[in-house]
């Protein structure tokens, strides 16, 4: 029995150990980034770095909302991400829902496509989808880059979602159909309710892919004023060069509040959606 | 809820058609038209077109496209001295980037795995890169990595594991290394998620079990965790080998290739020849270049997780 106290002891220390070790490789940056937004220009360029500002100053914050288009940035890549997740979200509860209820030809090939759609080089689709947006004037528009989102969002997040409208009793929507519902109505009354952690997955994933998304966005958008965050920021780095760390890592905190709040709410089901078809359980 | 709302009996021919178009085998694809339509204009046309440029020359103001057979790929592998370089890193890269990824996420998810206090701190701890944009995360990392007022040189030198300031991203010798960094630290927290739900999986009696039967902790290891975890440790290894081996983001952000292009990858080569350079065609052939050696990759993937499914 002691034997065996021990031995448990010497494990929880062990992974106390490692996670304090991984947690700071991964904690760290943020923690970096967020103090530093609150400090002021000496601290910033000191021999010592500082991790917490002695005198904290709210300078960056103001600077970056009043003197920079951050602002602006913040809410083009809030509507380009909200137009977004609600395009994903209609299009993808179809489809996740005819694969999970359906049987029809093409079903296996179009579930190897959403499997693989995924996976080509961002660039080999970049510069067709450039091409072609150009010719249809959609370059420089929020339309052009939410029509190339929602496409990134939607092969993973219908498969996705089939994998956890599959752990979604048929027979729910069967009963309520013999009790006279037609199917739309026994989607909407009975299956969506209980599908929601799901479906809230998705909108997580395609908000997130919309939000922090780079190489399109740097791509298609020629006006300033067009820019969302993850452009907006790189830009606002270019010209103003490595001199004003505050403020980027004010700009920095900016862009991840929205992404963690949203983060920290849907985790359990982010998580259980991701892994609902890689494992079985 | 009645359906005989139509009391007037309809034409012959519009019955017919009514009755076929409610039938259970179209039914499905009411529910996938309209998913299925963008997908295919918005993958498979990009994908084909993307290939059909590879073999042209495509002029982006005057639209002109004029075939060119092979003669772009016959340029790149004889004539580009980039190319071979961009390949290699782009191999070391990867390779190192999902080793060390999975390593650290099943180190980490062990960890998680056991029913300790505060686990759900670490735990969020541990996943939170996941929501950091790869621009802030090289930004972030950038000045880290900073020679003069970065932290990273600041600890190694407290500590006394180096003696004078390094430029990280500036210094060819470590510039390829330090991108890496940011890459497994953006890729880590999928990788503890698959892991740690691969675990979670694993009854705890087959732990006690295995002890009873007299297997060590390494034994436990070794005959039980390694082969439950098989399959999600697949799938966690073809999709990091997948997204590190397409990854531009914060390599563009951090070195943008340089220095002397010892952190030059094919993606980022593909992309400054298209925007830059202009070079469509040219850089289409090395987007093709990089599907042609994802093909293995994209095709254990795919086969892997219809088969769990089926």
């Amino acid at each position: 029995m002691e034997q065996f106290v021990r031995r448990r002891l010497v494990r929880y220390v062990l992974a106390y150990a490692w996670l304090l070790i991984i947690s700071t490789f991964t904690a760290f940056p943020f923690l970096w980034m967020l103090t530093s937004s609150f400090k002021a220009r000496p601290e910033i360029f000191t021999r010592i770095p500082v991790l917490f500002p002695k005198e904290p100053t709210l300078a960056n914050y103001n600077y970056v909302l009043t003197e920079t288009p951050a602002g602006r940035y913040f809410l083009n890549s809030l509507y380009i991400a909200t137009v977004t997740t609600l395009l994903a979200l209609v299009l993808t509860t179809l489809g996740a829902y005819a694969l999970s209820r359906f049987q029809f030809r093409m079903r296996r090939s179009l579930g190897v496509w959403l499997i693989a759609g995924q996976m080509f080089p961002g660039v080999l689709m970049l510069i067709p989808l450039f091409v072609t947006l150009t010719r249809l004037n959609l370059v420089n528009t929020y339309a052009g880059l939410i029509i190339v989102y929602t496409m990134g969002a939607l092969p993973f997040s219908t498969w996705m979602l089939k994998g956890y409208f599959d752990t979604v009793p048929r027979e729910l929507e069967d009963s309520a159909m013999i009790d006279g519902c037609s199917r739309v109505g026994a989607i909407r009354r009975v299956f969506l309710p209980v599908a929601a952690p799901g479906i809230a997955a998705v909108a997580l994933f395609a908000f997130t892919i919309a939000w922090q998304e780079f190489m399109f966005a740097l791509t298609m958008m020629k006006d300033q004023e067009k820019y969302p965050l993850s452009v907006g920021i790189n830009f606002f780095v270019g010209i103003a060069g490595s001199v004003v760390w505050g403020n980027i890592m004010a700009m920095a905190v900016l862009i991840i509040v929205p992404g963690l709040i949203f983060f920290l709410f849907l985790q359990r089901y982010m998580i259980s959606g991701l892994t609902a078809g890689a494992v079985k359980g | 809820m009645s359906t005989k709302t139509l009391s007037v009996p309809l034409p012959e021919g519009l019955e017919r058609l009514s009755r076929r178009l409610s039938n259970r085998h179209i039914t499905p694809y009411y529910y996938l038209l309209p998913t299925v339509i963008p997908l295919l204009l918005l993958t498979v046309y990009p994908l084909l077109r993307g290939i059909y440029l590879a073999f042209t020359q495509y002029n982006l103001y005057n639209k002109d496209t004029t075939l060119v057979g092979t003669f772009n790929f016959i340029e790149l592998t004889t004539n580009d001295t980039l190319f071979w370089g961009a390949l290699a890193n782009n191999i070391i890269w990867t390779v190192g980037i999902v080793f060390i990824t999975y390593m650290l996420g099943l180190f980490t998810s062990i960890a998680l795995n056991e029913n300790i206090p505060l686990r759900g701190l670490f735990r969020g701890l541990a996943l939170i890169p996941w929501v950091c944009p790869a621009v802030v995360a090289a930004l972030t990392w950038r000045w880290i990595f900073d020679p003069h007022f970065g932290m990273l040189n600041y600890a190694l030198m407290e500590i006394g594991l180096i003696d004078r300031q390094i430029g990280w991203l500036g210094d060819k010798n470590t510039a390829l290394a330090a991108t890496m960094v940011v890459a497994i630290w953006k890729l880590l927290p999928f990788s503890v998620v698959m892991l740690l739900a691969g675990l979670q999986t694993v009854p705890e009696e087959l732990y006690e079990a295995g002890a009873i039967d007299g297997a060590g902790v390494l034994g436990r290891f070794r005959y039980i965790t390694v082969p439950l975890l098989n399959r999600v440790g697949k799938i966690a290894i073809l999709l990091t080998t997948i997204w590190a081996f397409n990854h531009f983001d914060s390599v563009y952000v951090l070195t943008g290739g340089g220095p002397g292009d010892t952190t030059m990858l094919l993606s980022i080569m593909s992309y400054l020849n298209a925007f830059r350079f202009f070079k469509i065609g040219y850089a289409s052939a090395v987007g093709v270049v990089m599907l042609i050696l994802l093909l293995l990759p994209i095709t254990l993937y795919t086969r892997q997780v219809l088969e769990d499914v089926e």
